[in-house]
């Protein structure tokens, strides 16, 4: 997990951290990061369906 | 609410919750369970990321509740800082090619943006962009290398082309960029430097050239 979250680029792996880790709201995340509340939402549903896809690639066997 | 609006609110906040989450919850099991998923994935985030805080927690002589309490908080603080700042960082052209290759959109405008609202995007570094190397048809404060940068599509005769003002980023020579079907380069620049982005290896240079003149980085 922490290896599919590192490979993550900083504009969808800021959030989700501030989100999952810090707690922070999504509208604190969009002051802190300078974005409008629409754009993290964005970044954060992207950052969890890139997660979701790097999990399942990851947990296929080698053919 | 719908399946795809649901899963769109519960992919950026799976602990969400409210009647109408709860309403298609008892709907649509399939979506039950996505949400459930997404719930579960966070906690997994969660646990990743506080394995090392656990670690120094367990060296940490006993003190005081309170004590111990503020120590921990302090140290949870460091070490997600410190796990922040030590993530890696992809290569600039990892960075550059994917922060475009996430807007297509932005490639594909066509219609020019008006003037103000080019200023609103350059104004606050003091930058502007003299006129006569193209339509500006996208302008944005995008997020690039942790920085918020102006992020601008400039149409020219040749076709178009990104335009990424990195202020916080200097390079010593020109950086070539080939990822994704994209090709570009990063040029420095009086402050920083500059990434220009298109699809055409040709004629690129000469773009970059005119887009590189016409910028005006102030003071």
């Amino acid at each position: 997990m922490r290896e599919a979250l590192f490979r993550l680029s900083d504009e969808y792996r800021e959030p989700l951290v501030l989100q999952v880790m810090m707690g922070y709201t999504t509208q604190e995340i969009a002051d802190q990061m300078g974005l409008q509340r629409g754009a993290v939402l964005t970044r954060l549903f992207r950052a969890r369906a890139r997660l979701r896809q790097e999990l399942r690639l990851d947990a296929e066997p080698s053919p | 609410m719908n399946c795809l609006e649901f899963r769109r609110r519960v992919g950026a906040e799976p602990s969400v919750s409210g009647d109408d989450i709860e309403a298609h919850r008892r709907e649509c099991a399939a979506c039950a369970r996505h949400q459930d998923e997404l719930r579960a994935m966070d906690a997994l985030i969660g646990r990743a990321l506080a394995v090392d805080a656990e670690r120094i927690r367990k060296i940490t002589p006993r003190r005081p509740r309170w004590l111990a309490l503020a120590a921990s908080i302090v140290i949870g603080l460091s070490v997600g800082l410190a796990l922040w700042i030590s993530l890696p960082r992809p290569s600039l052209a990892r960075e550059v090619i994917g922060h475009v290759a996430d807007e297509p959109g932005a490639m594909g405008s066509t219609a020019p943006i008006l003037p103000q609202a080019l200023a609103d995007v350059l104004d606050p570094d003091g930058t502007k962009l003299r006129p006569g190397v193209g339509n500006v048809t996208f302008a944005a404060r995008c997020f690039v290398e942790g920085r918020i940068v102006p992020h601008l599509v400039v149409r020219t005769p040749q076709g178009p082309v990104t335009v990424l003002l990195l202020r916080h980023r200097n390079v010593s020579g020109p950086v070539r960029l080939a990822e994704q079907g994209y090709v570009g380069v990063v040029l420095p620049a009086p402050r920083g430097s500059i990434a220009i982005v298109g699809r055409d290896q040709k004629g690129l240079d000469g773009i970059a050239q005119q887009v590189f003149e016409a910028v005006d980085w102030g003071n």
